[in-house]
């Protein structure tokens, strides 16, 4: 019986080894990188940059199309297949893809550490929750809880294409334009600033020149490239 | 002549390249090595290549450049102007009158090989993507007074980033009558200035940032950078500090400078 029970739990155990085969230590942690001094404070809502920032957003929403919409709302999702995959094709999925998909999910947690504490620091409101003139669907307001800056989205939009682009040099100047957009979404849904925007594209730019210094990082890397090149039919 | 008048004479005499030492010793002090190790930081890699041409994002950047250009006022223009030729002592606007060259030699000599080192990887970068200005590539775009002419390739100026297949750098062309557009040199100054002044007032952090933003923001409004050119900038200056501040003898220097600045405004000391 306890053997018969055991059987689902091994096949897990084989299915998922790929990515249990990551480190299980953080690629970067709070100390290596001094993100509070480095990034720069928001702007205020009332100083210049500021209003420039709101008017930007109510620019983009005048153009909102249902494309669009649909577009910020499958973005929502911060995995490496919705941001690559426009990019990549229908083939780079998560089934064929295991430990690209776990090791991209720690890259953007691990990176979390210059986001969170630093959203803590300014804890600035969201666009929507600043201006009337802001328009953002229920489910995408409800949804981002903490303060705006700097924007997560953005960050995972900028981590992706700087790590997937030294895997998938071919695609590098598609995978940028692809994440840069990603954050365009995110700030034409009203949930975040250009200046958000900005700053989770320094956030990650800093985790990732950390991370490239870490050999579990690059160990890590290198097996979730010959991964991704090998399933996608590269050299 | 007696001896004690003479001895006066060679006392004063003996004095003055003395002076001349102690004015000119914070400057000498500073490291002799450079704050950055070659291929610290591999910026070709992690800066993204700029916006291709007839892309979604080079639409939007050229016609953010349009639109700051509508903005424009005199007062704006001539800001900008000033901005271009401004340097460390634009951030004058906001640690006051103080803020001067006079005063400060260590902060003079520190910036100087500071922006030494960041522009010469700004050049590199540059060279990496040959990306031409607006003002090159649109008719409309109108830089006011000299900032057009001001972003001319120096004489002897060279290609010298490396043309890997991983890079996206594109393949080498003659160089143009104008230096390349991305990044932004003046954005990426501003910036790596406001972070570092921000760490030796932070009694002013808010304010020396806005101001070192404000610095490569108006390089758009001039006509001569993309903001996307102003971003990288930006991100090039961030990823720079963080990589010279894992250098002893630059945070050894820092601290010099700091302090000089802090006694100069008449601020307490920081640890």
């Amino acid at each position: 019986m306890r053997k018969l029970a055991l059987a689902p739990l091994v096949f897990l155990c084989l299915a998922a080894s790929p990515a249990l085969a990551l480190s299980g230590k953080p690629y970067i942690t709070a100390t290596d990188v001094d993100f509070a001094t480095l990034l720069p404070p928001p702007p205020t809502e009332s100083s210049p940059a500021g209003k420039r920032d709101l008017q930007a957003i109510i620019d983009l929403q005048k153009n909102m199309t249902p494309e669009r919409m649909a577009n910020i709302h499958r973005d929502l999702d911060q995995s490496v297949f919705t941001v690559a995959g426009p990019v990549l094709g229908a083939k780079f999925g998560k089934e064929s893809f295991p430990m690209a998909g776990a090791f991209f999910d720690k890259v953007v947690k691990d990176a979390g550490v210059g986001v969170g504490p630093i959203k803590q620091k300014y804890k600035k409101l969201r666009p929507f929750q600043y201006s009337k003139d802001v328009h953002t669907p229920d489910d995408i307001a409800k949804a981002a809880g903490g303060p705006t800056y700097p924007s997560g989205h953005s960050t995972t939009g900028a981590l992706v294409p700087i790590i997937l682009g030294m895997m998938v040099p071919e695609k590098r100047e598609a995978l940028y334009e692809r994440g840069w957009e990603y954050g365009i979404n995110r700030i034409t849904s009203g949930a975040a600033y250009p200046s958000d925007w900005e700053g989770g594209h320094i956030t990650a730019e800093l985790a990732v020149n950390q991370m490239l210094k870490n050999p579990e990082f690059r160990t890590d890397f290198d097996a979730v490239k010959a991964e991704i090149r090998k399933g996608l039919g590269m050299n | 002549m007696n001896a004690t008048k003479r001895g006066s004479i060679m006392r004063k005499l003996f004095l003055i390249p003395a002076l001349w030492l102690i004015a000119a010793t914070p400057a000498f002090s500073l490291s002799s090595e450079p704050y950055l190790k070659t291929g610290q930081v591999d910026l070709i890699h992690l800066l993204p290549p700029p916006p291709a041409p007839g892309s979604l994002e080079q639409q939007r950047d050229i016609n953010a450049v349009l639109n700051a250009q509508k903005a424009r006022t005199t007062a704006s223009a001539t800001r900008a102007e000033e901005d271009a030729t401004a340097g460390l002592f634009a951030f004058a606007d906001v640690l006051g009158p103080k803020f001067a060259a006079d005063s400060l030699p260590t902060n003079v000599a520190f910036f100087r090989k500071v922006n030494g080192e960041r522009g010469s990887v700004v050049n590199l970068l540059k060279d990496c993507w040959e990306r031409p200005r607006p003002f090159v590539v649109n008719s409309e775009v109108h830089p006011p007074g000299t900032m057009a002419k001001d972003t001319a390739n120096a004489p002897g100026a060279k290609n010298v980033a490396p043309h890997d297949a991983d890079s996206s750098c594109r393949p080498l062309e003659p160089l143009p009558a104008y230096s390349y557009s991305y990044p932004s040199g003046h954005a990426s100054g501003g910036a790596i200035m406001a972070i570092l002044l921000a760490n030796m007032v932070p009694e002013k952090r808010r304010e020396l940032f806005a101001r070192g933003w404000e610095y490569g923001r108006n390089r758009v409004v001039g006509g001569v950078h993309y903001p996307s050119d102003v971003e990288a900038g930006r991100i090039e200056a961030t990823v720079l500090v963080s990589a010279m501040m894992q250098n002893p003898a630059f945070r050894s220097d820092f601290a010099s400078a700091r302090a000089e600045l802090r006694k100069a405004l008449a601020l307490s000391p920081l640890n």
